[in-house]
């Protein structure tokens, strides 16, 4: 199915944007890494990053279909070198970092590709979670819901990798800055900060998250499904003022 | 360094320049020779703020990092400025959000759980959640509101007192700020006398205390009381502030100009000029509100600074007097200002606190010294509309009709009016309750302007309601060349004239 394109992102989603004023006091170029539950995801990041930063191409790490990616993938578009110059060159990335996309939405392993280019470049890596995109859009519908759906991207604060450090470290650093803005949808950002001081993420953003070495938590993947498209219960407005 | 102010004397070559009146903006041309004070260009606001930030709560003044005081297990209570500082920014999250949550970040990782945050509000109203999300953002107003997350209440039985002032005055402070073991302090400042006392206290206090340290019958000085607050309160607590101080007005790119000088105005801003004027001619009143501030993005911040309160304290003040107007020759016999109506979120002026805030100018304004002579003319330019905010000002349409009709002189008020006012107990019921001001704000709003009044000869309002101004005791007049007529029987017929350009240098009230 093709991805709808930035415009359509507009009409169809409400978008909450977090920790977008890290971004606009820096000079970019960026790389964003971020999970990837639905094809929402590349052209919503882009409609938030309007006019914060110049360009964003974006790369998953999961295999594509379709004829696009078989076209981006003979042209050679995606490949390291020509990354590495569009970002010498201003432009910023949004990698999926995914090694493969569960069907349910759940966090899976990362590829240490995009920390590998966060060290060898020496451009900052912005985590970016997306919450809500596969209640939007789960892969078994054409369009979201009618209802404009809410979305959430949160940005973390950028990472920047000193030349040398271990590909491994900075993953885990991008990848506990996901999962903290993943347990921000369960516990509340004060609640998911202090989940992560003690060191008791997993419980809490585990349903949701899985957890960053593929295994997706013990629950059965129907029951994921249906945690993921449960409805939003925050849409509704309050009209009077408490 | 930013270009410092000047004083350019008014001559035939002069444009006419900007003055604001209320929600309009006038270009009125003033008599030759007269002197025009221009404040100093803002400084160039911080690009970084994220890590201006870290580097403050890092490297505090006379202090250990905060990192290092916060204490797994102990008590925690963040205290932010409210709306009396303007919202910073109408895009992006205001300044105490983006401080706020530097702050909560480091409380999370040292282990902290018990967290409360209280709006420094005095006798201000209470914000409503639709404020706190603006000021703190909606992560943190989603973490903590309601129960971490409120104003302070000055009429609550939950006050306990930590000293006596010098005559015997107990002084009441919010009892979860004595009892915690660390108490974080967020300020904004955007020019000298507009940061408010060194002790944050001051706004944390009990009704009966502000009562008793401001009244004009009081022989303590308020201020003094709190002295000992400044770097601990109670027994326990231990005060960590965080100071930091915006450009004077907002920086917009559309109405920039209207603190620009007008004789380096481009031909876009004469342009925009045009427009404003023509705008004001077509809308009403209530839409035309916002035209001067349309597009006011946002304040920049000039400086963070945070540590021990009693050192960073002076720090402050002495950045902020470089953002002011240095020298005035001599005072001049008649001074001229523009008042401009607040378009920001929860901001509403009524007659009282306008001229309480135009008087202010007198001795808090943008020189050091008082830009009019002792026994001088004062000219403001406001209408003084007589509407109060439905929600906000209750207390002060019967300040206004009753005790304001009766006399202007405090003392006589605070003596027949202020006791009744401040144990009603359907205003006490508002303040609580619902988010007006308190009964006692109307009567520190106009003790504030008491020394101006006293200092100044004559008051006149150009543009001025007929019924505000008899009321309070000041004259209007319907131009500027009335309203130098009028003076002209103290002052004489060529007294000099100053004009202080540009807008207040705050648009904060009194707590």
């Amino acid at each position: 199915m093709a991805a709808p394109s930035r415009q359509a992102v507009r009409l169809l989603v409400n978008p909450v944007v977090r920790g977008r004023e890290y971004l606009t006091e820096l000079p970019g170029p960026f790389i964003f890494v971020a999970n990837h539950p639905s094809e929402l995801d590349a052209p919503l990041v882009s409609q938030v990053l309007q006019g914060v930063v110049r360009r964003v191409v974006s790369v998953s790490a999961a295999p594509e279909t379709g004829l696009r990616a078989a076209a981006v993938k003979s042209l050679g578009l995606r490949t390291t070198r020509t990354l590495t110059s569009m970002l010498a060159h201003g432009g910023s990335l949004l990698l999926f970092a995914e090694n493969y996309r569960a069907d349910d939405g759940t966090l899976t392993e990362f590829n240490l590709g995009a920390a590998r280019l966060g060290i060898q470049t020496g451009v900052q890596i912005v985590p970016v979670t997306l919450v809500g995109t596969y209640r939007a859009l789960p892969p078994w519908r054409r369009l979201p819901e009618t209802s404009r759906p809410k979305v959430s991207v949160i940005f973390g604060r950028p990472i920047q990798a000193a030349p040398g450090s271990e590909p491994s470290a900075v993953n885990d650093q991008i990848v506990k800055a996901i999962t903290l803005g993943l347990a921000e949808a369960e516990a509340g950002w004060y609640g998911a900060l202090r989940a992560e001081a003690e060191g008791t993420f997993a419980a809490v953003a585990g349903s949701s998250a899985g957890s960053s070495t593929g295994d997706v938590g013990d629950s059965a993947r129907w029951q994921r499904i249906w945690k993921a498209t449960a409805p939003d219960k925050s849409t509704r407005r309050t009209v009077w003022v408490k | 360094m930013s270009r410092p102010g000047f004083v350019l004397s008014v001559d035939a070559q002069t444009p006419p320049l900007v003055v604001f009146q209320g929600e309009k903006v006038l270009l009125e041309r003033l008599p030759s020779g007269a002197s025009v004070l221009y404040p100093p260009d803002a400084l160039p606001g911080i690009h970084q703020l994220d890590a201006e930030v870290a580097h403050a709560l890092a490297n505090p003044v006379d202090s250990e990092p905060l990192a290092a005081l916060l204490q797994r297990g102990s008590r925690v209570t963040v205290v932010f400025d409210d709306l009396s500082q303007p919202i910073t920014s109408r895009t992006a999250p205001d300044v105490r959000q983006r401080v706020i949550e530097h702050v909560l970040e480091l409380a999370a990782a040292a282990g902290v759980d018990d967290v409360e945050l209280i709006a420094a509000t005095g006798l201000r109203r209470r914000l409503t959640p639709y404020d706190l999300q603006r000021v703190l953002g909606e992560r943190v107003f989603a973490s903590f509101f309601p129960d971490q997350l409120h104003s302070h209440d000055a009429e609550d039985g939950n006050l306990v007192e930590v000293g006596k002032a010098a005559d015997g005055t107990p002084i009441e402070i919010n009892a979860r700020v004595v009892s915690s073991d660390l108490v974080i302090s967020v300020r904004l400042a955007t020019a000298v006398g507009n940061e408010g006392a060194p002790a944050v206290a001051t706004k944390l206090a009990s009704a009966r205390t502000a009562r008793a340290l401001t009244s004009p019958l009081a022989a303590a000085a308020g201020a003094s009381a709190f002295e000992s607050l400044v770097d601990t309160i109670g027994d326990k607590a231990t005060v960590f502030t965080i100071d930091v101080t915006l450009t004077p007005e907002p920086t917009g790119p559309a109405t920039a100009f209207l603190s620009k000088r007008e004789r380096e105005w481009s031909i876009t801003d004469r342009v925009l000029s045009a427009g404003i004027q023509a705008a004001t001619k077509v809308l009403p009143s209530r839409a035309r509100l916002g035209l001067s501030q349309v597009s006011g993005v946002g304040f920049g911040v000039t400086s963070v600074l945070a540590g021990k309160p009693s050192s960073v304290h002076p720090l402050t003040e002495a950045f902020l007097a470089q953002q002011q107007v240095g020298v005035v020759d001599s005072p001049a016999d008649v001074a001229l200002f523009g008042i401009p109506n607040p378009n920001g979120v929860g901001t509403a002026l009524n007659p009282v606190t306008a001229a309480s805030l135009g008087l202010g100018q007198i001795f808090n304004g943008q020189a050091a010294k008082p830009v009019v002579r002792a026994g001088g003319t004062a000219i403001f330019y406001h209408p003084l509309t007589p509407w109060f905010h439905p929600l906000y000002h209750p207390a002060y349409v019967d300040f206004f009709a009753e005790a304001l009709s009766a006399t202007t002189d405090p003392a006589v008020l605070a003596a027949d009016f202020e006791g009744r006012f401040a144990a009603d107990s359907w205003y006490r019921h508002l303040y609580q309750t619902s988010y007006a001001h308190h009964a006692l704000h109307p009567f520190h709003a106009w003790y504030s302007a008491a020394p101006a009044i006293e200092h100044l000869g004559e008051i006149i309002f150009v543009g001025g309601n007929l019924e505000s101004t008899r009321r309070m005791g000041f004259k209007a007049a319907t131009t500027l060349n009335d309203a130098l007529e009028m003076a002209s029987d103290s002052v004489g017929l060529s007294p000099s004239i100053t004009y202080v350009h540009g807008a207040p240098v705050s648009i904060s009230e009194v707590s």
